[in-house]
């Protein structure tokens, strides 16, 4: 297990991917769980962001120390621990009081480790459906089991549940001494509460807005250092509304990518639901994804991706629909066209295929992507 | 440097305490309680130092309005900044006891910012009884009359008044003035007389000068004349002052007319004038010691007796009097009934302070606003129940008891709920409002009907009923008190837990 993640951060070195070679090295350490092993990750991180920061190039002393590091945690080893069913949702129904809207029954599960993704357009029941599975809403029909929660009191499971809103309720004070308080609640004190905080504020790129206040971050952070606090927390389950929507494409990126290694991190494993409009990017890392429409799940993407019955694929061209027809065959395929690209539907042919005829045809392509397996097909 | 230091002290214990004691940091403690201490030694220091001639008239209450607004404005900003951070609404792992800190320290926090305004007078009290002490006092007051019956020993009246007095049980209580003429031959000059009861008359022959016995039930009784030219009004003070193990005592009239005026003296007119002019000098700044009177001119005490008039005019003894009841209002100022108010004032707005932050720490700020809502109706709505209800002395006090009961089963309803409720919240709120005031309104209940029981008994056969009553008042003010603490870290605790954790409908 470990020279897994040894040979994969001596590739990013090697590569000059330090960033993703640094969280990498911090989540390997905290899975390690030596103290002295995470300090020096934090310390490793801290120089990065001092280069980085100062537009430097990188240095020597930062290289030896990755190195160094790599090192002495390949002579380590860790156990993967198996992955274990953390709730389990049946037939959960949810209808306002006021009758103005209803999330019809839906079922799912999440294990430890696994990213359930949530998607659908605005005002068809994802937010609602999060609320429930965070014990925020009350459910009509169904259940909700937090398989691991020994006395499962709402108390209980929202302190093992932790749900990140789309606004985020506001800080005050300084932003360390918030999560120096998340983490003190959660029985981390002393020397390991300094050491986890500084963990969490380097994994996730936060250090340097560590002595701020809400004020003075953007609301990019604001989700970032929200994060932070609630998996200072140890929650079991990680549901996030929205995440992404304050974020620039390189930040959902990096956000994304972090929540896929802390899901499966060996030391803390938990399982995160997350809502998102940015459905390439969700898909991308999900381990399963809902596709709900008013208020009805319609498609998971664990259930019925082998299921599909045609091929279906994003192209943007200057290429006219004639032109496209002619090259696909007439007849084989359908083309919608929104104003912007085309969407593709073929029965006959695979998005491979049909990528192959346009590419021979000498068709220019700006933009293409194969949505056969993706919920994009169920957006109008 | 030193401040940058102690900043930096307070600083490091504030992190120590946020990463150990999440608790206690949140409430503040650490910071609002060495801030509160440390503006209370100021104000301390701030009054010591302020001139202030114990002679002159008390300003205190300019210094108590001063001090209690800042007091005001710093609660009000502690306030701001504790209530912004609810931290019990974070999900973490509470012990049952933290409740119960978290409530005392705030109790601590806000008795500490209430005690403010009472710093400058305790202060004043101090400055007082450092420069004057109470046998100082009684000693220069007692050289004063008596020199005072010296000077002026051929020109004060000596004879005493008389009083004739006849028992007559049947007046019960009530002085009652008869006219007809005595047929003996030490009647009253004013040819009155009144009958009092045997209780009346002990009361009276404790206090009199002289008693002359004509028959069993038919008394005498002599008051001398008023020879206590310096007087002040808080006198009675100088019964409990003890010097020496020897009592301190103000020459009454009569000791003085026995010292002085009994017998005509020899004396030395200019020593004494001297003398006296000292003793002037020393408690009134507008004194000369020549003349022994004042360059200002006094109010005029026409009114009193005529020869009390001219002598305290004659010796300008109103500025004298004035000085002497302005040192002995600051230095007497702490008794123990104004001690028990004080107490009660700092021990009750601490108290209900301290729940208003802990019920809104525990709920939601909707459920919080509701209730105080809640209370103010049901306040309203039954005090017009009451008012046009039949006479009954007990309403109020039913009337309280029956809410705590039904907030009490209530807030029950919260256990077995799905959902959070927020009638079940405002009934819980108001439940743990009420709690440290029932024993004090069962008791007070108790003693009620005790009293409309008996209330056509004669008074002394259920007398010692109400032997302990005020003490069980007291108990009752402190167990209230204790009844909360107790069940805030039981059942108000799971209560709460529980109710804030419920989903929403």
């Amino acid at each position: 297990m470990i020279n897994h993640h040894v040979s994969e951060i001596s590739s990013y070195l090697q590569h000059q991917d330090y960033s993703l070679a640094v969280r990498r090295l911090l989540d390997v350490c905290l899975d390690i769980n030596k103290p002295e092993l995470i300090r020096k990750a934090i310390e490793l991180s801290r120089i990065y962001n001092r280069t980085i920061k100062d537009k430097q190039a990188i240095s020597q002393e930062f290289l030896n120390a990755a190195n160094e590091l790599t090192q002495q945690v390949s002579a380590e080893s860790i156990v993967s621990p198996s992955s274990e069913l953390l709730v389990s949702v049946e037939q959960v129904s949810k209808t306002y009081r006021s009758g103005s809207f209803t999330l019809s029954p839906v079922s799912f599960k999440v294990a430890t480790g696994d990213i359930l993704g949530v998607v659908g357009e605005n005002g068809n029941g994802k937010t609602t459906l999060l609320r429930c599975l965070a014990g925020q809403l009350a459910i009509d029909t169904g259940t909700v089991n937090h398989t691991q929660i020994k006395e499962p009191g709402y108390y209980a499971i929202k302190h093992q549940v932790a749900f990140i809103p789309q606004r985020i309720p506001r800080w005050y004070g300084l932003l360390k001494d918030n999560l120096h308080f998340s983490a003190a609640i959660a029985d981390v004190h002393a020397e390991e509460n300094d050491l986890m905080v500084d963990f969490m504020l380097e994994r996730l790129g936060l250090g340097a807005y560590a002595n701020y206040t809400w004020n003075q971050i953007s609301s990019g952070y604001r989700t970032r250092f929200e994060i932070a606090r609630v998996l200072l927390q140890k929650p079991s389950l990680l549901i996030l509304d929205e995440p992404l929507a304050n974020l620039d494409i390189n930040a959902q990126q990096t956000i994304l990518t972090d929540l896929r290694f802390m899901a499966k991190s060996i030391k803390h494993p938990m399982g995160v639901v997350l809502s998102s409009q940015q459905l390439h990017e969700v898909e991308k890392i999900a381990d399963n994804v809902l596709f709900i429409k008013r208020g009805s799940c319609v498609f998971q993407t664990k259930e019925k991706s082998k299921e599909v019955n045609a091929y279906v694929l994003e192209l943007e061209t200057v290429a006219g629909r004639d032109d496209l027809l002619r090259v696909l065959g007439e007849g084989n395929v359908n083309i919608q066209f929104n104003g912007g690209f085309y969407t593709i539907t073929s029965t006959a042919q695979s998005a491979q295929d049909m990528l192959n005829k346009l590419v021979s045809s000498q068709v220019s392509i700006t933009y293409f992507r194969d949505i056969t397996y993706s919920t994009k097909r169920f957006f109008n | 440097m030193e401040t940058k230091r102690t900043t930096s002290i307070i600083k490091r214990f504030d992190q120590h305490l946020l990463k150990n004691n999440p608790v206690s940091w949140s409430t503040r403690i650490h910071t609002a309680g060495i801030y509160s201490l440390g503006f209370a030694l100021l104000l301390a220091f701030i009054s010591f130092i302020a001139p202030n001639d114990p002679r002159s008239k008390s300003i205190i209450h300019y210094w108590i309005t001063l001090v209690a607004i800042l007091s005001l404005l710093a609660f009000i900003f502690w306030m701001i900044y504790l209530l912004r951070f609810n931290v019990f609404k974070r999900y973490g792992t509470w012990k049952p006891t933290d409740n119960v800190k978290t409530f005392l320290f705030y109790f601590i926090i806000i008795a500490i910012m209430i005690s403010w305004p009472f710093i400058p007078p305790i202060v004043e009290s101090a400055r007082a009884n450092a420069a004057y002490s109470t046998e100082e006092l009684v000693t220069d007051m007692n050289a004063m009359n008596i020199k005072i019956c010296q000077l002026e020993q051929d020109s004060i009246p000596k004879r005493f008044r008389k009083d004739t007095f006849q028992i007559d049980n049947s007046v019960k209580g009530v002085e009652t003035r008869r006219y007809p003429k005595y047929d003996y031959d030490d009647a009253p000059d004013d040819e009155h007389y009144y009958l009092i009861d045997t209780a009346q008359l002990r009361e009276k022959l404790r206090s009199a000068d002289s008693v002359k016995k004509i028959t069993d039930s038919i008394y005498v009784i002599y008051t001398c004349p008023n020879y206590q030219f310096v007087y002040d009004y808080m006198s009675w003070n100088y019964d409990y002052a003890e010097n020496n193990n020897e009592r301190l005592e103000l020459l009454s009239s009569m000791d003085l007319y026995r010292r002085v005026l009994q017998n005509r003296q020899a004396i030395d007119k200019e020593k004494i004038r001297s003398e006296l002019g000292q003793l002037f000098t020393k408690y009134s700044p507008y004194h000369d010691p020549a003349t022994l009177t004042a360059s200002m001119e006094s109010y005029s005490t026409y009114g009193e007796s005529q020869y009390l008039s001219r002598i305290r005019d004659r010796y300008d003894l109103y500025f004298i009097n004035q000085q002497l009841d302005h040192i002995t209002d600051k230095k007497f100022r702490w008794d123990e009934e104004t001690f028990e108010i004080c107490w009660r004032v700092v021990y009750y707005i601490s108290l209900v302070l301290s729940m208003l932050v802990l019920i809104y720490r525990h709920t939601t700020r909707r459920t919080f606003f509701l209730s105080l809502l809640a209370a103010v109706v049901l306040t309203i709505v039954t005090g017009l129940f009451i008012a046009m209800a039949p006479y009954n002395n007990h309403s109020f006090f039913m009337w309280t008891i029956a809410y705590f009961i039904l907030f009490m089963v209530l807030s029950a309803l919260i256990f077995n709920s799905r959902y959070r409720n927020v009638i079940s919240g405002i009934a819980l709120n108001l439940l743990v409002f009420m709690t440290p005031f029932m024993p004090l309104i069962i008791t007070s209940y108790y003693y009620d009907s005790l009293r409309d029981k008996y209330d056509n008994y004669p008074y002394k056969q259920y007398e010692h009923l109400f032997e302990n009553e005020q003490l069980h008042m007291f108990y009752s003010e402190i167990g209230g008190g204790l009844l909360l603490i107790l069940l805030l870290a039981t059942l108000y605790q799971m209560a709460y837990k529980k109710w804030f954790a419920l989903p929403e409908q």
